[in-house]
């Protein structure tokens, strides 16, 4: 595999990882995209450095950079800031480690791969009711369904998802309100 | 066994699946679980529902943009040169522009020289390349030797020192003679090239692009003279009881013992030293200045001398360290650099954009792709040979 085709596919595992470790830490989704392209560079600029490397190296690496560049970023703002002299903001210091983010972050991702996974139009429905949060009515528009079709498809989903996880978030009490009042009451 | 960080997360995944772990899985999660007073968050944060639910969303976000950001990862940083995000206008004339090139270029090239280097002229064909390491020396009876970067060894003798070339630098070793009379040698280096020199004793200079400098094969008497003019940096051997002066133009640097940068090109506005450390005497104008490190006297032709507290000097350094600082630099001041540098003219057409730089460039990048970037930021800019012609609107 050439050094192109390596750089592709550690792209597309680690970007979507590393935007939102960035933007859990700067708050800016535009920042942060920013500085996982930056930190991204920084592995391919070095890419010699890295042959040898395994996977896990890498990810401790970018993972790193990410975290050291968003400190910079506060520092920054809050030169800015104190140059407007408005009030100065801590940097969010957070006690998690990069490692304990970066474990959170990978089983995050196998869980989205998982919706990701299923049937497409199931999907697709549980990806607007429980990512994004969409109501009933709202999906069936989107889709161009009627409500109790998404209804149905919905709790065929359900059925669907082996994850646990995710059904026991589905049925938690926050979100039985949200999924299966609409389900079994409207 | 796999490290535990590549199998953890699987771990975690089937456990809030409720898959039945296996013992030793089961036992390698409790040791991760304890291993670290912050890994007990990693479980409650996965089952916080709202969070999580949250997080998915962004995710997801992140996710569906991959292709575009992959698009213009490969487009903007798997060139040599990439550009930083912003182009924001200071008013509705100028334009400021960030134009960063990335310094790992000059990491790589440290690096790997011979790899980066062969990968870069396959790329290139008829590329203006950058300058490089390279300089001419005039002895004392007007022979002149092209010195390069390949050549190592003793080159010449001259009156009271052997001159070596080593990887790019010429130094003078005094062979302990006392010559009866001084003589002169000239290094200078052409538009496109730098060189390094010590001095016979000992001080270090580096030579920037189209700047020549004279000095003697050994120093005798009671100062240490050389003559200068373009732009060099120095790091002067302590010696207070041989001071040490440099001169250029009218103006003359009085050395108290210390690292400074001299800018004295004919086409820049004013005449500049730089002091890094130390301390150093400036006369000029029948007036003397004595620079704190940090400080920059400009000598303005006829005019006393200006002194600049807080100078910028990484942005002066810069060509030492192999790069260029174009921060707060306008269009004619980075067209120069660039005419040094990359041996071309530069001629403007119409009215000279009105624009402000941002950011690095790394001196290993090729003209082309400074076009490029220039054409991707509205400059219109072409290259007719070795003419870059620039045309206002």
């Amino acid at each position: 595999m050439g050094d192109s085709a390596a750089m592709c596919k550690i792209f597309y595992m680690y970007y979507p990882k590393l935007c939102l470790y960035a933007e859990s830490l700067v708050q800016n989704k535009e920042e942060a995209e920013d500085i996982a392209q930056e930190a991204l560079a920084q592995l391919w600029h070095h890419r010699l450095k890295f042959a040898g490397l395994n996977q896990e190296n890498i990810s401790a690496y970018l993972f790193t950079v990410v975290k050291h560049d968003c400190y910079d970023y506060h520092k920054h703002e809050q030169v800015k800031r104190a140059k407007k002299q408005e009030i100065i903001n801590l940097i969010p210091e957070s006690n998690d480690s990069v490692e304990s983010a970066f474990i959170y972050l990978e089983v995050l991702s196998r869980i989205y791969a998982e919706i990701k996974n299923l049937p497409p139009h199931l999907s697709e429905i549980v990806r607007m009711s429980f990512i994004e949060g969409l109501t009933t009515e709202q999906i069936s528009e989107h889709l161009r369904i009627t409500p109790n079709n998404v209804r149905v498809q919905k709790a065929r989903a359900l059925e669907k998802l082996r994850n646990a996880l995710l059904k026991q978030n589905l049925l938690s009490p926050a979100l039985i309100y949200l999924v299966f009042s609409e389900i079994f009451y409207k | 066994m796999q490290p535990v960080e590549n199998n953890i997360s699987e771990i975690i995944y089937r456990y809030l699946q409720e898959d039945n772990l296996s013992e030793e899985e089961r036992s390698a999660l409790d040791r991760w679980l304890a291993a670290a007073e912050d890994h007990q968050n990693v479980l409650s944060k996965l089952r916080d529902t709202a969070g999580l639910q949250r997080d998915l969303m962004k995710l997801s976000f992140f996710e569906e943009r991959v292709d575009d950001a992959w698009d213009r990862f490969r487009k903007e940083r798997m060139v040599k040169v990439h550009l930083l995000k912003t182009i924001w206008f200071r008013s509705a004339a100028a334009v400021i522009i960030l134009f960063g090139i990335g310094t790992y270029l000059w990491i790589q090239t440290q690096d790997s020289a011979s790899v980066s280097a062969g990968r870069r002229s396959a790329l290139v064909g008829s590329n203006i390349s950058p300058g490089k390491s390279g300089a001419v020396l005039t002895l004392s009876d007007g022979k002149r030797m092209v010195l390069d970067s390949l050549t190592n060894g003793i080159i010449a003798a001259q009156n009271g020192a052997q001159v070596v070339l080593k990887k790019g630098l010429l130094a003078y070793d005094p062979d302990g003679q006392r010559p009866k009379e001084t003589m002169y040698n000239t290094m200078s280096t052409p538009k496109g090239r730098q060189f390094q020199l010590i001095l016979p004793d000992g001080s270090k200079v580096w030579l920037n692009a189209a700047s020549s400098i004279k000095y003697p094969t050994i120093f005798t008497g009671s100062e240490r003279v050389v003559e200068m003019d373009g732009e060099a940096y120095f790091e002067i051997a302590r010696n207070p009881k041989v001071p040490f002066k440099v001169k250029a133009n009218k103006t003359e640097v009085e050395v108290l013992g210390t690292g400074f940068n001299v800018n004295g090109y004919n086409n820049e506005e004013a005449f500049t030293t730089t002091l890094i450390e130390g301390s150093v005497k400036i006369n000029a104008n029948k007036r003397s200045v004595i620079l704190k490190p940090g400080q920059q006297a400009q000598t303005l032709a006829n005019t006393e001398i200006h002194v600049v507290n807080g100078a910028d000097i990484n942005q002066v350094m810069a060509w030492k360290n192999g790069y260029f600082d174009f921060n707060n630099t306008d269009l004619r001041m980075m067209m120069r650099q660039l005419e040094r540098w990359y041996d071309i003219q530069v001629v403007y057409e119409g009215a000279v954009p009105d624009v402000i730089f941002k950011g690095k460039m790394d001196r290993g990048v090729q003209l082309s792709d400074v076009v490029r970037f220039l054409k991707l930021f509205g400059i219109k800019a072409r290259l007719e040979e070795r003419v870059l012609i620039i045309s206002g609107k």
